[in-house]
């Protein structure tokens, strides 16, 4: 009893392709064409970040084409990279929402980088550019509304659970009390991933509370809340009982996941893409997949609830835990179905 | 990793315990370093007294095969790892028997014999 193994590079359809990377380059050249057509109604300096008092920032008249075009296919290249490495289910939500993200990134930047050199046409002084504000909406707007029809747009995502393995229940016998425990751990690189992330929020914050000379030290409060969040999420230990499965976070036992045998309709065994399926690490839920406990990508241990719900833990030997959890969850079903025994009054069989 | 218990096979609770770690040192799937769940916690899944768990690890440690660490709790010590080695050459023993069909109990007494040699 074997669990999957690591599936290939997932072969995302043309149409994924299209808009996460044709359509972004497009939306970048017609920004960088129409910023090149304006180049010579533009003042130089050019106004190029609005502060609270108006404009205070300049730069030579090209730097906003060379930069809407440097940003435009980096990012794009940025997602192709995503999309290209990606494994597992090509249906899997949460790359259709990396495809659909890119194009609403490239629709916001194109917009904002062209508008805000739009507004200084024909101007003399850079510094007499008006506000942003209203083409900042508009760029939102603009983007939300593309990354909304092409969600639609593009084929249905799929819950990437077809090459779940089916688990033979472990045979118990009568009277017999075992238990399995496991413990999994955020990969190194997963923790890295998370530090970097947290690192930099951490560091931005610092230097924000020094720009203004420590009066807004509260704010520190947040990085360290997300970290110590972060902190809870990364040691966790399954165990299956004849009570069913517990899922805990180590050391302080919480958060912490119960699922009663009795709740149990069907146990399998999967690969589990931490990153393409739940968009992360740690306890998280995703569309199709409900919540799970994923910390590493590689085999996990699927539970269907008898009410949907699903459940999803990453860790290693997932078939046996799976095995005896199956085993549990039959015979819990068993004792619901022939009800309490009360007895004389059953009659034969 | 995974402890079986039967309260109906006259084996001493404590003892398959004790027998469960072992199986799963000796098939590799505990490692030397790996930390065996807290007595406690194994206490609580198999709804056993807590001193039949951890009479069964003071086993173990006797045997050498963990280590019991003020805070650490039961680590699996070295010495697991020779189990393991075991296990490759009885199942490459046991595959040269198949293929000189030799049937087991035959196997089983030639290894007696190595015993009391």
């Amino acid at each position: 009893m074997t669990a999957p193994d690591r599936p290939p590079r997932a072969r995302l359809p043309l149409s994924y392709w299209v808009v996460a990377v044709g359509l972004p380059l497009i939306v970048g050249a017609v920004a960088v064409a129409v910023q090149l057509a304006w180049l010579p109604e533009l003042p130089d300096p050019i106004a190029i970040h609005w502060g609270g008092d108006g404009v205070d920032g300049f730069a030579p008249a090209w730097f906003s084409t060379v930069l809407s075009a440097g940003l435009s296919l980096g990012m794009t290249a940025l997602f192709a990279v995503i999309l290209g490495t990606a494994r597992g289910s090509a249906g899997a939500p949460t790359l259709k929402l990396l495809v659909v993200t890119s194009l609403a990134t490239s629709v916001l930047l194109g917009v904002l980088m062209t508008a805000s050199v739009g507004i200084q046409r024909g101007l003399d002084d850079a510094s007499e550019a008006p506000a942003i504000d209203g083409w900042l909406g508009i760029a939102f707007a603009g983007a939300l509304l593309a990354g909304a029809v092409s969600w639609f747009a593009l084929p249905r995502a799929k819950a990437p659970l077809a090459d779940a393995a089916h688990v033979e229940p472990l045979r118990l016998v009568a009277g017999e009390r075992s238990a399995w425990i496991a413990g999994t751990r955020l990969s190194t690189g997963a923790i890295v991933v998370v530090l970097t992330g947290v690192g930099v929020a951490l560091a931005a914050t610092v230097f924000a509370v020094i720009a203004t000379e420590g009066r807004t030290w509260p704010l520190l409060a947040i990085p360290v809340f997300v970290l110590a969040l972060c902190a809870l999420g990364v040691s966790w230990r399954a165990r299956v009982d004849a009570r069913g499965l517990t899922v805990s976070s180590r050391p302080f036992g919480w958060p912490r996941v119960r699922i009663a045998a009795s709740e149990i309709a069907e146990v399998q065994t999967s690969h589990v893409e931490p990153l393409a399926e739940f968009g992360g690490w740690g306890w998280r839920w995703a569309p199709g997949r409900s919540f799970g406990v994923v910390t590493r990508s590689g085999e996990a241990i699927e539970v269907r609830r008898r009410d949907g719900r699903r459940f999803t833990v990453t860790v290693d030997d997932a078939a046996t835990g799976a095995a005896l959890l199956a085993a549990y969850a039959a015979s819990a079903t068993e004792i619901r179905e022939r009800g309490p025994q009360t007895g004389s009054a059953r009659g034969n069989g | 990793m995974l402890i079986r218990i039967d309260p109906g096979s006259g084996v001493a609770i404590f003892d398959q315990i004790a027998a469960s770690v072992r199986a799963d040192a000796s098939r590799g799937r505990l490692r030397p370093g790996d930390r065996l769940p807290a007595a406690r916690e194994l206490a609580e899944a198999l709804e056993v007294n807590v001193h039949t768990v951890l009479r069964a690890y003071q086993q173990l440690r006797d045997e050498g095969l963990i280590d019991l660490r003020r805070g650490r709790g039961a680590v699996v010590t070295d010495a697991a790892a020779r189990g393991s080695e075991l296990l490759d050459a009885v199942r490459a023993l046991v595959a040269d028997a198949r293929r000189a069909e030799v049937p087991p109990q035959t196997l089983l007494t030639l290894i007696r014999e190595e015993y009391a040699a």
